[in-house]
């Protein structure tokens, strides 16, 4: 026990926190980051990485089932805490602590949560073909024998490869496939019952599997609101629908810092998209910095000011980032590019915490959901990702100007 | 370690592996404390991370999901520390040779080639969008480094005309072959950041895709997949040094002092690597590797062999 104790102390000194923002707070989630990052705890990227689930702001129905799939998503040891407003973040945070140290208690979840997958025979129609799995997970869990190493199939997980937020089910037997109306896999069942992907012409003309993704709303780096339907060729985007999901109402006017660090949150955002971890975690810090009241604002910006200076010299963020906009004729004619609106984000968040005025393109270009569905066809993930996150990297009801100009307008 | 016993069975069996992991972990506890540095916190603050997250992950469930090929899936994640081990067998250490094969440089392009079959097996057998995605580029990055990497591991064989790693080193005991092959080299370096999947290498794994092939794997699985990383830096510095870098050449310390040593130092450039550029986009990289970096690296061979056969007549 004392061992076991211990290693769970220790363990807990880095937890990862899967950290889900209900649509219309983005604030919330940033001050819930910085609060995971000063506990010296790490970010989570899937439900397979994470310990908590940390759900910010007020979920609907619909998107509240979309947090309950991706809960089912999650492995032992976990907990699941929720925080309506900031002030509430560190009592969250104390309670998924606690959570994780009871060791006794996770133990139990932990069983209790492989039976009701190897078990209890689902009663949902589109769950039935699952038995196989669930047998598979079984015989792996005796033959593991304790805790610790069962592997776990909760039903709803089953379902799921790895779709954050949504499921299988509801991606091959729901509306998208009929929306799409080109398969007819309901017989042919792979391994599992899961049906095989089925082929279709590529561009090229050769025969691609055609594979269902469902981008967001759950998805590190993407806006809230946002739902993205896509048919994937490899990793190519053949065909997108998009949805927009209703947003609580947005707080009030945001404060000089307040807009700064959502400004270098977007940046980050691009950046940690374009492959550049340490500049985003750089991003992240100074963001997290400008809304600490007590450290010194002028060396946060001048910190921030660094950071932009090695952003604008890099060629290779250049590379990646030049000429990434929406397909769409009009885009294409004069509107920004990826890499002009990272460094015009970049520029006024440098005015907003008091280095120069910012200038370049004073707001974001408009765009509505269909644009960026037909937007991201023909492109690939790594930019359709990089289109989604420089143009509405905070979603699309309640945008946020970037010029301060703009501001007194909308606020 | 200079004056092993002649077991070099045993040696193998318990030296390459703790060595391995020793470099793996201070490789890992280099990029916390960088990574600590750059949020603004105290760089000692990051060191004690990856014993951390190994505590938390020991800890931590495995998960299977329906219809995923978890044989070829585990196989595809143990396998990249495995094959780690297997390139570090070939460079000499000192006077120790773990396993003295005529034609090393073949069995570590060998175990290279592997790779391929490990990483894509690692994205396939999740039996999940993102996993299969990062399968991909892990294969279109692959096209591009593989046939570099070929040509500038020919660079130091022709050079000492020899395919035996031993003899390699020895034939730079009086200019290092970093020297009058930089570009060979530079192509060998930037290949093995590509094959652990690494920094500007890391698409394969990238945020966009939601860590890709990384994107399922929890516990014990996820723990030795990021180990496997490391340890694939650890080999691939540790290769260069007969390679490149004259071997154990050196003076005062003992010539396994100097390997590790030597090690020890391009192991810090892969890992500091990764804060000098954002990540290189398979697609855009396979043009560069064959339009730019395949010439050149024929260049470089054509400058080694002539004066390889000037030298030696």
């Amino acid at each position: 026990m004392g061992v076991t104790e211990q290693l769970a102390r220790f363990a807990l000194r880095r937890a990862h926190v899967l950290i889900v923002e209900a649509p219309g707070d983005p604030m919330l989630r940033i001050r819930a980051e910085a609060c995971v990052v000063r506990e010296g705890w790490a970010i989570a990227m899937s439900p397979a990485d994470a310990d908590v689930l940390l759900v910010c702001g007020t979920a609907d129905v619909e998107f509240g089932a979309a947090v309950d799939r991706l809960w089912d998503q999650m492995v032992s040891p976990l907990v699941r805490v929720a925080s309506g407003a900031a002030a509430d973040l560190p009592q969250a945070i104390d309670d998924a602590r606690h959570a994780l140290l009871d060791d006794d208690s996770q133990r139990a979840d932990a069983l209790r949560r492989a039976a009701g997958g190897s078990g209890t025979e689902p009663a949902g129609v589109a769950e039935v073909p699952m038995d196989k799995g669930h047998e598979g997970a079984s015989s792996k869990h005796a033959a593991h024998g304790s805790m610790g190493h069962g592997a776990t199939t909760h039903p709803s997980a089953t379902g799921n490869p790895g779709l954050m937020g949504m499921d299988h089910e509801s991606m091959d037997h729901g509306s998208i496939d009929m929306g799409h109306g080109h398969h007819m896999h309901m017989g042919m069942s792979g391994p599992a019952g899961i049906p095989l992907a089925q082929g279709e012409d590529d561009r090229d003309g050769l025969e691609m599997d055609a594979l269902h993704v469902i981008l967001g709303p759950i998805l590190p780096a993407w806006p809230a609101d946002l739902v993205l339907r896509c048919t994937l060729h490899g990793d190519t985007i053949s065909a997108a629908e998009a949805e927009v999901l209703p947003s609580a109402e947005q707080s009030a006017a945001l404060s000089p810092d307040e807009r700064g660090a959502l400004l270098i949150d977007g940046a980050a955002r691009v950046v940690q998209l374009a492959g550049w971890d340490p500049v985003a975690i750089a991003l992240r810090g100074v963001r997290d910095d400008l809304l600490t009241p007590r450290l010194d604002q002028r060396r946060v910006s001048a910190r921030l000011q660094r950071i932009e200076r090695r952003i604008r010299r890099s060629r290779t963020l250049r590379w990646s980032l030049r000429g990434v906009r929406p397909s769409s004729a009009a885009a294409q004619a004069a509107g920004p590019d990826a890499h002009e609106l990272l460094l015009a984000l970049l520029e006024y968040a440098v005015g907003a915490v008091g280095g120069r005025p910012g200038h370049g393109p004073a707001s974001l270009p408009a765009v509505t959901a269909p644009e960026l569905a037909s937007a991201v066809v023909g492109q690939d993930l790594a930019t359709a990702r990089l289109t989604v996150a420089s143009f509405t990297p905070w979603g699309l009801a309640g945008r946020v100007p970037i010029a301060p100009a703009m501001e007194a307008t909308d606020g | 370690m200079g004056d092993l016993p002649a077991t070099p069975a045993l040696i193998s069996v318990l030296v390459v592996p703790a060595g391995v992991v020793l470099l793996a972990l201070l490789a890992a506890a280099m990029n916390g404390a960088l990574d600590a540095r750059a949020a603004g916190r105290p760089a000692a603050s990051g060191v004690a991370v990856p014993l951390v997250e190994t505590a938390r992950l020991l800890r931590q469930q495995r998960r299977t999901l329906a219809g995923a090929d978890s044989v070829l899936w585990r196989i595809g994640g143990a396998g990249l520390v495995v094959a780690a081990l297997l390139k570090v067998l070939v460079v000499p250490v000192g006077a120790v040779s773990f396993a003295d094969i005529p034609a090393g440089i073949v069995w570590f392009n060998a175990m290279d080639v592997l790779l391929w079959a490990l990483w894509w097996m690692l994205g396939w057998g999740a039996n999940s969008a993102y996993s299969l995605i990062g399968g991909y580029r892990f294969l279109a990055q692959a096209l591009a480094y593989e046939i570099p990497l070929m040509f500038a591991l020919t660079g130091p064989a022709i050079g000492a005309g020899s395919l035996d790693v031993t003899q390699v080193a020895a034939a730079q005991h009086d200019l290092w072959f970093i020297v009058w092959m930089p570009v060979a080299f530079l192509v060998y370096a930037a290949s093995v950041v590509a094959f652990a999947v690494w920094g500007p290498f890391a698409a394969p794994a990238g945020t966009d895709a939601v860590s890709g092939v990384l994107v399922e794997l929890s516990g014990p699985d996820r723990l030795v997949v990021l180990a496997g990383r490391y340890a694939l830096l650890v080999a691939g510095a540790a290769f260069a040094v007969p390679m490149f870098l004259g071997g154990g050449a050196g003076p005062l310390l003992p010539a396994w002092a100097w390997v590790l040593v030597k090690t020890a130092v391009l192991l810090g450039v892969f890992v500091g690597a990764r804060r000098l550029f954002p990540a290189i986009r398979p697609d855009r990289l396979a043009e560069v590797a064959w339009v730019v970096v395949v010439p050149l690296v024929l260049v470089q061979l054509l400058v080694i062999a002539v004066l390889a056969a000037v030298g030696r007549s």
